[in-house]
């Protein structure tokens, strides 16, 4: 996919992100539609782009509602470059593909961001992290990050997944 | 386009650097963006500002299917009744006999004294935060408004927090519950003047001390902002809701239920940060 692309379709998830997906909390929680993003471009459209969809997203999100800049940048490169290490050997039409990385990638992020604020602030609170914020977002993220990876992969790839 | 294993290794090690690097200089707030920064976000201001506003329309109209169990009109007109009693009980003490002499005393000793909390603008949230920590927003006012960094952000229900970073006609806001920044509170009570510290906790509470161990304070009690720190005094904070005595450090630990509902802010009051006017 093409660069600009790339650039549009971040700057949307981001846009969407911080406005219209505050509407539709459950219990207090939003999902993050920005690590679907970044799981569909790296497995669907490969590393290179999903490297680059990583640093897009980051930069946006951190200039736009960032709490430090490079925060955000830092995350993302980091998921990214996880699932770029492992992109060539995942099957990438199997259903446990994209719950095992919506899974692991919402810890991961939630997992650094809890560890760039304790080195900025020297304060954590591990409950509210796991049982607040964590859980509820990893259900959150299955529930449309499945749904999304699956009608991604169905146009982007041209066949059902298995 | 192959890297040598090399040289991708230094690369990923001076990135990781160079973006620790920037992420400690940013964290903790700049005095001004970069023209890059003010520039995106005043482009991308009116579109948040029209999709916030959907947002805002498409939250009302599920409200009570996603509250299906609360009584939220009852308990909104109970709130609303209660905050009107908060505010002219504040007024009320605040005109006390014994405060109005403090005021005296503090003008023969030319004190310096902030009186800008009626000199206020008014901004709208234009985004949130994007993850679920609730600990940030943007509102579309900025330098070009008046709104200067560090700024006191409030609405009618109590304290919000204060400006982070503000561009030209944009600026983000930290709140209260982010873990970052602490408030100085004093109890509002005539006969308990004691004060302390409060800093977030989670998204709905707020965690600090009394600075004296032997103050009195006690669930229910509320507290207001005591004019300490970038915060003017007689702001609505919040409740008490637990106090813990800690044998082991002889402070007393309390937990706050903010007055402000931090899910569901829509405009909010500025005070911008000024210096201390000589009365």
């Amino acid at each position: 996919m093409k660069d600009r692309y790339l650039v549009l379709i971040s700057l949307v998830m981001v846009l969407v992100q911080t406005t219209l997906l505050q509407a539709i909390r459950i219990g207090d929680v939003i999902p993050n539609i920005m690590l679907i993003w970044l799981i569909i471009a790296i497995v669907l459209f490969g590393r290179y782009a999903g490297i680059k969809t990583a640093i897009y997203a980051g930069v946006l999100t951190d200039v736009i509602i960032g709490k430090g800049l490079g925060t955000h940048l830092l995350i993302y490169l980091t998921i990214a470059s996880i699932i770029a290490l492992l992109e060539e050997k995942i099957f990438k039409d199997n259903y446990i593909t994209p719950v095992v990385l919506i899974i692991a990638t919402t810890a991961l992020f939630h997992t650094m961001f809890l560890f760039i604020d304790y080195f900025a602030n020297g304060d954590i609170h591990i409950v509210r992290f796991l049982f607040g914020i964590l859980l509820p977002e990893v259900i959150y993220n299955l529930a449309i990050g499945v749904v999304a990876y699956t009608t991604a992969f169905r146009i982007f790839m041209g066949y059902q997944m298995r | 386009m192959t890297i040598h294993p090399h040289l991708r290794n230094w690369l990923v090690v001076i990135t990781v650097l160079l973006l620790v690097i920037t992420i400690g200089v940013s964290v903790n707030g700049r005095e001004r963006m970069t023209v890059v920064e003010d520039a995106l976000g005043s482009v991308v201001r009116p579109i948040q500002k029209v999709l916030t506003q959907a947002s805002n329309s498409i939250s009302e109209f599920t409200y009570p299917a996603r509250n299906l169990f609360r009584l939220s009109k009852e308990n909104a007109a109970l709130k609303t009744a209660l905050l009107e009693a908060q505010r002219e009980l504040i007024r009320q003490t605040m005109l006390q006999e014994e405060y109005n002499d403090l005021r005296e005393l503090r003008k023969a000793l030319n004190y310096a004294q902030r009186n800008d909390i009626n000199n206020y603008l008014t901004a709208n949230v234009v985004a949130r935060d994007p993850g679920n920590w609730y600990g940030m927003f943007v509102i579309d006012a900025g330098l070009a408004e008046g709104v200067t960094e560090s700024a006191m952000i409030f609405n009618g229900n109590g304290l919000i927090g204060q400006v982070f970073e503000v561009g030209e006609h944009w600026a983000k806001v930290i709140t209260v519950i982010d873990n970052r920044g602490t408030v100085s509170f004093q109890i509002l009570d005539d006969k308990r003047n004691f004060d302390g510290v409060v800093s977030g906790f989670s998204e709905d509470l707020l965690e600090g001390y009394l600075f004296d161990p032997e103050g009195e304070i006690f669930p229910g009690d509320q507290l207001i902002t005591s004019g300490l720190g970038v915060y003017p005094n007689g702001v609505m904070i919040g409740e008490v809701t637990e106090v813990v005595e800690d044998k082991d450090t002889l402070l007393k630990t309390i937990r706050v239920k903010p007055n402000v509902d931090f899910k569901n802010i829509d405009r909010v009051f500025i005070i911008p940060q000024k210096n201390t006017m000589m009365e």
